[in-house]
């Protein structure tokens, strides 16, 4: 049998391009196979990540410790006067949640859409950013993370949960293409559809040609998607014109710099 | 034909293209433009049989797709085919000098990522217009990091034998 297939390479040629072409197949026709098969392939390469990073981590940190230690005292002032300053927005922020408390046990505000555990999860892997704009995190459904869930940092979205293992997810990012996420205005609530197409810049469809949309407008999440809380930033104009079509063409640029994450907070429930 | 490169040789490349890869993509984004996984199909593909090479080759390409996040078998099909190619072309072609290898890596590295780009399009993936500016540097440096992988090995595994001696 071996001998008749190095005789004729055409034939286990014919047969590797075909097992590509069925497993290409079953992944673009069936969503959930191809997220059966990421999830294989990441229960065996997110080991390989994981010590990449832990040994990586471990070095770089080690040099941070030792060689960096003269900057301590610095950083220790720097850190005292910001831990004042954190001090006295903490008592503003009070102010406001007892403001939120009182309009909740009003009845004027849903208490459950203000309300969310995240949990805080390092990332481990970053895709190429030229094929695909996905990472992935330490933490999978042994931590309550599930597929769908909304992925955030302090700065605004980041993406949701793509598909998950035991011990590790992964996260499509808002600019991968064929994302899209609910986008609204805050002063005028004006709302459209974020999508990402792949590059670095989002795209904000559906807002037709008559509505007004200004260069440096903030875009933030309008909860209607069902997977992003209401009211996160997503990023800020820097492009809206009319389009060619009946919509306007608006180009967002994200606050998160996707390239630097080091950590993210998955949103795991609503 | 004789294995030149031992299936142990060809694990443990998969391992450097595993740890590579994902060094890269974390810390070192630009050195993605290098086409590590292409110069290993190429080489293994270049000292075996076609049909080792084809098989190495889809190793080497589930690979690359497995880290870069796309669809399982994009470049698994493409590497599928180099593997193979290559082995046919050290048979047609005696190209023994650094600059000849250079071209013809480069060369079959431009093949690679046209082929990547229309099964991307076809599988209806947005393909952005930055494409041929990658390519355009991933060609060169990918053909003369292959040049010199190709050297760097063939050195080791085959050390010049002195004669004069006899």
């Amino acid at each position: 049998m071996i001998a008749l297939l190095q005789r004729k390479p055409a034939i286990p040629l014919a047969l590797l391009l075909l097992a590509n072409l069925l497993l290409l197949t079953v992944q673009v026709r069936n969503p959930e196979g191809r997220l059966l098969i990421r999830s294989w392939s990441l229960l065996v390469f997110t080991p390989i990540a994981s010590t990449v990073h832990f040994v990586v981590d471990g070095v770089s940190g080690g040099i941070g410790r030792y060689a960096l230690l003269f900057r301590a005292q610095e950083d220790n002032e720097r850190l005292r006067a910001e831990n004042a300053r954190l001090g006295v927005e903490l008592a503003q922020l009070r102010g406001i949640d007892a403001l939120l408390a009182n309009r909740i046990e009003n009845g004027s505000l849903q208490k459950r859409q203000f309300l969310f555990d995240t949990y805080l999860a390092p990332v481990i892997w970053k895709n190429a950013p030229f094929y695909a704009h996905r990472l992935v995190v330490n933490g999978g459904t042994r931590q309550g993370i599930q597929k769908d869930d909304a992925v955030i940092v302090p700065e605004g979205i980041v993406g949701r949960v793509w598909t998950t293992t035991p011990f590790n997810s992964e996260v499509e990012l808002i600019t991968n293409d064929g994302t899209a996420a609910g986008a609204m205005l805050e002063d005028t609530r004006l709302q459209g559809v974020i999508q990402g197409d792949g590059s670095d810049i989002l795209r904000w469809n559906f807002i037709p040609n008559y509505e007004y949309v200004e260069v440096g407008d903030i875009v933030y999440t309008s909860g209607t998607d069902r997977i992003y809380p209401k009211g996160y930033p997503l990023g800020e104009v820097i492009q809206s014109r009319k389009g060619s079509s009946v919509y306007r063409d608006i180009r967002v640029k994200p606050f998160v710099d996707y390239l630097r994450l080091e950590e993210i907070m998955v949103v795991v429930s609503k | 034909m004789n294995q030149i490169v031992r299936n142990s040789e060809v694990a443990v490349l998969l391992a450097i293209t595993a740890v590579t890869e994902s060094l890269f993509a974390n810390y070192l984004p630009v050195a993605l433009y290098l086409d590590l996984p292409l110069i290993f199909s190429l080489y293994v593909g270049w000292h075996s049989s076609p049909s080792r090479g084809a098989l190495c080759g889809i190793g080497f390409g589930w690979l690359q797709d497995a880290i870069s996040g796309i669809y399982l078998g994009v470049n698994g099909l493409t590497k599928t085919v180099m593997g193979f190619g290559a082995s046919y072309l050290s048979k047609w072609l005696l190209v023994e000098g650094l600059l000849a290898r250079c071209i013809l890596i480069g060369l079959l590295s431009l093949t690679d990522d046209l082929l990547v780009a229309g099964m991307r399009a076809l599988l209806g993936q947005t393909i952005q217009p930055e494409i041929w500016l990658r390519m355009l540097i991933r060609v060169p440096l990918t053909g003369v990091a292959g040049g010199v992988f190709f050297l760097v090995y063939d050195w080791v595994k085959f050390p010049e034998k002195d004669f004069s001696q006899w």
